[in-house]
């Protein structure tokens, strides 16, 4: 049971959420892209209606029961709003067009070879983190804080290594990926503790595997020989990313469940995929839609969600790309939407300094 | 600059990864053609190397967070992305069995270049669902008091995983000392000859119901003589219980 509803929480409500984004990404609605599009948006919409939920409730001290309440009608209003959207496209008859056939796709054995091994690898990998554990330091940090955040009912008010009572911890309480992972336990009944070790690493492993597919087929249109070579090779030196303690590689691995490993190997993945999106449409020349600045903006501030320091890098990230874009298509009005986008991280940022 | 360059060779390990990346990027800067790509892979990287290197840049990070956290800049760099997308428009550029093979050069490659993340010491054999050590478990359940909290001192090898485990048991000492913070009663608990006589009254003082000792730890004193007495023993730890710190469970538990 408690698996079923955490197979709810982390795959069906997110998927069905991310019909919300179709409409930033009309050409890629169908199949398994457009399944893994739907599930990372809507994923990235719910964690981004938790920062805005979570952060004030934290710096006024309420309880960790009203974050859950509230945010539980986030979602399920997103979820409605989902559905409706959903049928209304529907009703138009727009939705899943079928998946063009591919150079590279149908009978090309070398193609099902390399997608056969990078599934391999993917399982693998997913094996690994059910099945290994590791003495991880900051741990015993952020998953404390999900353990007491669902048992005390309070959140960043109690010294997560000791069990003493604090005052507020507002620096790290700008970021409580934490609570959602005491969410998550509050909800299907399974301790935080294998939410964090085994269920999020499952999933969180597998959704930072398909924004890299995503990435893939953005890269090679239409041919499926290189998609499928594209992602062994990602999954290679991310498997092979223990050279160094702190590259993004070795946080996915290790400290899946960590805010900042989110943010490495989610958030900054997906919105260089977002990036690669507007910056096509405006080398083709075509219309961006809002949703897609919106889902840009939802990425950002789930960003925020993970890391403090995430509000900080995720500026940086479109303040370079977006001014290197904006200088090579003298499109200078493109950064009016980053620039939104950019609103609320600038916010977190001046909180930070002020408490 | 100079931290720059330190957080730069930490980050590098072995070195070899990163100079793949740099090569990935002149790859690109000189055969890709395609802007949207060439912002993305080639401008944006180096925007963000000269960030990192520029000591205005590293003072203003400074003051967001810790500068251990310096090297985080580097996640910017699409490292993972570049050097696979130019790996595959590399061999695309060849055909029939030289692209094979330099297809398989590529993976052998990264694999000789990078170090396997499961081949990290740290990682053993999860002995339950919850990724903490069995004897973790059984101590916490065996000590758990429903209703309230419980106040434990563990040995330095539990203490990672105990509130991980069991939010309501308390410890009087916490990772802080693992990393070098100075405790005077955990410094008498990591000792091979636990004197009773000294660590009794700072895990009073700490309020502890409960004591937790290796089975390797040779104990000097009676323990009965402090009013403790054995509450639990599982293998490898005893678990003592200081009869002089009261335990009261409340009603309706």
């Amino acid at each position: 049971m408690q698996i079923l509803i955490l197979a709810i929480l982390l795959l069906a409500v997110p998927v069905s959420v991310g019909s919300l984004a179709v409409c930033a990404d009309a050409e890629d609605t169908g199949g398994t892209a457009g399944l893994l599009f739907r599930w990372v948006s809507g994923q990235l919409i719910l964690w981004a209606g938790l920062q805005f939920i979570c952060v004030p409730l934290i710096l006024a001290g309420r309880r960790f029961g009203d974050a859950v309440m509230l945010f539980s009608v986030y979602t399920a209003v997103m979820f409605l709003l989902a559905l409706v959207s959903e049928v209304r496209r529907r009703a138009k008859k727009k939705t899943f067009p079928p998946t063009a056939v591919t150079a590279g796709g149908g009978k090309d054995r070398a193609a099902a070879l390399l997608w056969l091994g990078a599934a391999v690898l993917l399982v693998l990998q997913l094996v690994l983190a059910c099945v290994l554990a590791y003495e991880e330091g900051d741990d015993a940090y952020y998953v404390a804080v999900a353990a007491v955040t669902e048992k005390s009912d309070t959140m960043y008010a109690v010294l997560p290594y000791t069990g003493g009572s604090t005052g507020i911890d507002m620096r790290h309480g700008l970021a409580p990926f934490p609570v959602w992972v005491a969410y998550l336990s509050r909800l299907s009944g399974m301790r935080a503790v294998t939410v964090a070790h085994v269920a999020l690493p499952v999933v969180l492993i597998t959704m930072s595997y398909g924004i890299y597919y995503l990435i893939g087929r953005r890269l090679f249109v239409d041919d499926k020989r290189k998609q499928a070579f594209f992602l062994l090779l990602v999954e290679v030196l991310i498997l092979f990313g223990g050279y160094s303690l702190y590259t993004p590689e070795n946080f996915l691995l290790v400290r899946t469940a960590q805010g900042k490993a989110v943010l490495a190997n989610i958030v900054l993945p997906f919105l260089l995929w977002l990036l690669l999106t507007v910056t096509e449409k405006i080398q083709a020349d075509e219309k961006i839609h809002v949703c897609l600045w919106l889902l840009m903006a939802s990425a950002v501030i789930a960003g925020c969600l993970c890391s403090t320091q995430g509000a900080f890098l995720l500026c940086m990230l479109l303040a370079a790309a977006g001014s290197c874009t904006a200088l090579c298509y003298r499109k200078w009005r493109l950064l009016l939407p980053l620039l939104g986008c950019c609103i609320l991280p600038v916010c977190m940022i001046l909180l930070y300094y002020l408490l | 600059m100079n931290n720059a360059f330190v957080t730069f060779q930490k980050y590098m390990g072995t070195g070899l990864i990163t100079v793949w990346f740099l090569v990935a990027v002149i790859f690109l800067l000189v055969w890709e053609k395609r802007r949207p790509r060439r912002i993305l892979f080639v401008y944006v990287p180096v925007i963000v190397l000269l960030c990192f290197f520029n000591p205005l840049f590293a003072g203003l990070f400074g003051r967001m967070g810790d500068e251990a956290t310096y090297f985080r800049v580097f996640w910017l760099l699409p490292v993972t992305a570049v050097i696979s997308y130019s790996a595959v428009l590399s061999v695309d550029r060849l055909k029939g069995k030289r692209a094979v093979f330099f297809a398989v050069l590529c993976l052998g490659l990264i694999a000789v270049s990078g170090k396997p993340v499961y081949s990290n010491s740290l990682y053993s054999r999860a002995e339950n669902i919850y990724h903490v050590p069995d004897s973790v478990v059984e101590i916490c359940d065996a000590i758990e008091v429903p209703g309230r909290e419980v106040m434990a001192a563990f040995p330095p090898e539990m203490i990672l995983y105990v509130r991980q485990y069991s939010p309501v048991v308390c410890m009087p000492y916490g990772r802080e000392v693992l990393m070098g913070s100075y405790d005077e009663f955990y410094t008498l608990m990591r000792e091979k000859e636990i004197d009773l006589e000294r660590l009794v009254p700072l895990s009073r003082e700490k309020g502890c119901h409960y004591v937790v000792f290796g089975k390797d730890s040779l104990i000097l004193g009676e323990p009965a003589d402090y009013g403790w007495s054995l509450f639990y023993s599982c293998e490898g730890y005893d678990v003592w219980r200081d009869n002089a710190v009261p335990l009261i469970v409340p009603e309706g538990h």
